[in-house]
């Protein structure tokens, strides 16, 4: 155990009769990170957030929170903020009244209910009942409900469902503020391209198989970058890709553009090279793979 | 345990829930009160009277709508510990209570005595308004009243009422944890009123009829027995102890369930 890990779990594994939903997963969460935990549906993320907070036992490993064994929940989940499998509150009571009723239980002053409504954007409905709220409201509250104890570890189960854009992106920065006061944030999703605009460190799975813990810088750095050029001329694409040839890279022509596997630094060389064979470019970028892209080559997967 | 009960009560305490609770209890009490007055002196298919005015005005009449009323409330106390329980699964709230408190005996616990809290309520509900119903009944049928309250309140007819009071309040609750465990079992409010009600209206009352011995078995009758001071079939004590050691076990097994069973959704 790490004592720098909010979350540290060795060989962790739950199976269900013949059914294996997590096979010994081992995986570090770095104190004070955003930590996107990756993979699609069924691959096994509510499953491990289950066992973090005691609701399920695990068949096999082990596992601590904030420095705590997992068995002995009572000695973190004071510390933990948590959403798991979408926001669940009870209907005939308004959104106040079941944040007030979660802070009594859990013994947080009621005064963090007004704030936190007001944080969520939801103090103009914090009287109406919660069968009245829209999905993305229902999930703001959720939100709320996870911030109640001024958490150490917020960990969130797919937060963003129901959210419109602009929500997505008010939650975007409401975590990346969190993580910056010094929260470890721990977010699954299965919406790659979300979590890689927030997430400093990655954990993915797939099919209860954990196939990458890590940085997320390392892991799209790891990915082959892409130089992509077009002419003016369509015709002119074929000596494009003898220029990047000569030059020792090798390049195809797709979707009316050179597409070269070289270093973002080798664009400026290649229209340089381009230049001097008399050719012009109508555009030239440099691009890496994204988590989506990274993630379906690793596992091998079609979109 | 003390947050626990608080945070229960914030559920309880929602309007409909509440006043719909204690307007029902409040409409079964006045009809159990006013049974025993409207049936007064009346044959039952050529039988003796099951109520009459010499019965009525001895020390007993005050509790008789209180021990009526005991059934029915132990029924009320079933669908509401039954629905507050399955409905943490139901909603999906459970996981949150879970991890507010993790220790799921406190949890268990806390929610068992908030429940109870709210059971005793309904049965001090029922004794104000069915001891208001009697001495109005009384007053407009020309019954003597002098036997209820003669010797204050160390005299018979008080001292009964506070004894049917507590038999009716440890039926009610005994009741509630039948609920509470059905809860448990099922997960689903609606099931586990229905299997419930069932149970205790219906199955109950065939299998006792059909097998006599087994009514001193049967948690329903022995309940019913404990509310209403012991029958002509069990005795009170029998019923007392034989239902307080099925609620100790029903309990231990809602406990085993509740303490090992993962929350999933």
């Amino acid at each position: 155990m790490s004592t720098s890990s909010a979350i540290s779990v060795t060989g962790l594994t739950k199976r269900y009769g013949e059914r294996l939903a997590l096979d010994h997963a081992t995986f570090d969460v770095p104190m004070g990170s955003v930590c996107g935990f990756v993979g699609p549906n069924g691959s096994g993320k509510t499953t491990t957030i289950r066992m973090l907070l005691s609701l399920i036992t695990p068949t096999d490993g082990s596992g601590t929170v904030l420095g705590e064994k997992i068995t002995h929940p009572e000695r973190y989940l004071k510390r933990v903020g948590a959403m798991i499998e979408g926001p669940a509150f009870y209907p005939g009571l308004s959104g106040a009244e079941n944040l007030k009723m979660l802070a009594t239980l859990g013994g947080f002053p009621h005064e963090r209910v007004g704030e936190l409504l007001e944080l969520v954007g939801l103090s103009d409905r914090a009287k109406s009942k919660y069968k009245q709220y829209s999905l993305g409201m229902k999930q703001r509250l959720g939100i709320a409900a996870a911030l109640l104890p001024q958490p150490e570890l917020l960990i969130l189960d797919e937060p963003t469902n129901g959210l419109d854009p602009a929500g997505i992106h008010e939650v975007r920065t409401l975590l990346r503020s969190l993580a910056d006061g010094g929260i470890t944030v721990f977010v699954s999703s299965h919406l790659l391209s979300e979590l890689e605009q927030i997430s400093d460190h990655l954990v993915m799975l797939r099919e209860g198989k954990m196939i990458f813990s890590g940085s997320t810088e390392s892991l799209l750095a790891a990915q082959q970058p892409t130089v992509i050029a077009r002419t003016l001329e369509e015709a002119d694409l074929p000596k494009l890709i003898a220029i990047a040839k000569s030059a020792g890279h090798e390049g195809i022509i797709l979707d009316g553009s050179v597409h070269v596997i070289a270093n973002d630094d080798w664009a400026s060389e290649f229209n340089k090279l381009a230049f001097a064979a008399g050719l012009t470019l109508a555009s030239l970028a440099a691009v890496r793979p994204t988590l989506e892209e990274t993630f379906f080559e690793m596992t091998g997967d079609t979109k | 345990m003390i947050r626990v009960i608080r945070a229960e009560w914030r559920k309880l305490r929602r309007p409909t829930l509440f006043f719909g609770t204690l307007g029902a209890v409040g409409a079964i009490a006045v009809l159990t009160a006013s049974i025993p007055y409207i049936a007064m002196d009346t044959p039952r298919r050529g039988r003796e009277p099951g109520f009459t005015r010499a019965s009525i005005e001895s020390y007993t009449g005050l509790s008789l709508g209180l021990a009526f009323a005991s059934t029915l409330l132990g029924i009320v106390a079933l669908s509401v510990f039954a629905s507050q329980t399955a409905q943490e699964y139901s909603h999906g709230t459970l996981r949150n209570l879970l991890v507010r408190q993790p220790r799921r005996m406190v949890l268990l616990g806390g929610k068992a005595l908030a429940m109870a809290l709210f059971g005793l309520l309904i049965v001090v509900e029922t004794s104000l308004i069915s001891v208001v119903t009697s001495f109005f009944w009384a007053n407009s049928k020309d019954i003597s009243t002098d036997a209820w309250t003669a010797g204050g309140v160390g005299g018979e007819g008080i001292s009964n009422l506070f004894t049917t009071l507590a038999n009716v309040s440890l039926a009610t609750v005994g009741f509630g944890i039948i609920g509470m465990l059905l809860g448990l079992i099922l997960r689903s409010p609606i099931s586990s009123i229905a299997i419930g009600i069932s149970w205790v209206m219906i199955v109950e009352g065939i299998v006792g009829a059909v097998w006599e011995s087994t009514q001193k078995y049967l948690p329903g009758l022995l309940l019913t027995a404990v509310g209403s001071g012991g029958s002509t079939t069990i005795t009170y004590k029998w019923a007392l102890t034989t239902s307080l050691l099925i609620l100790i076990a029903a309990g231990a097994l809602a406990a085993f369930l509740f303490k090992k069973r993962d929350v999933s959704s």
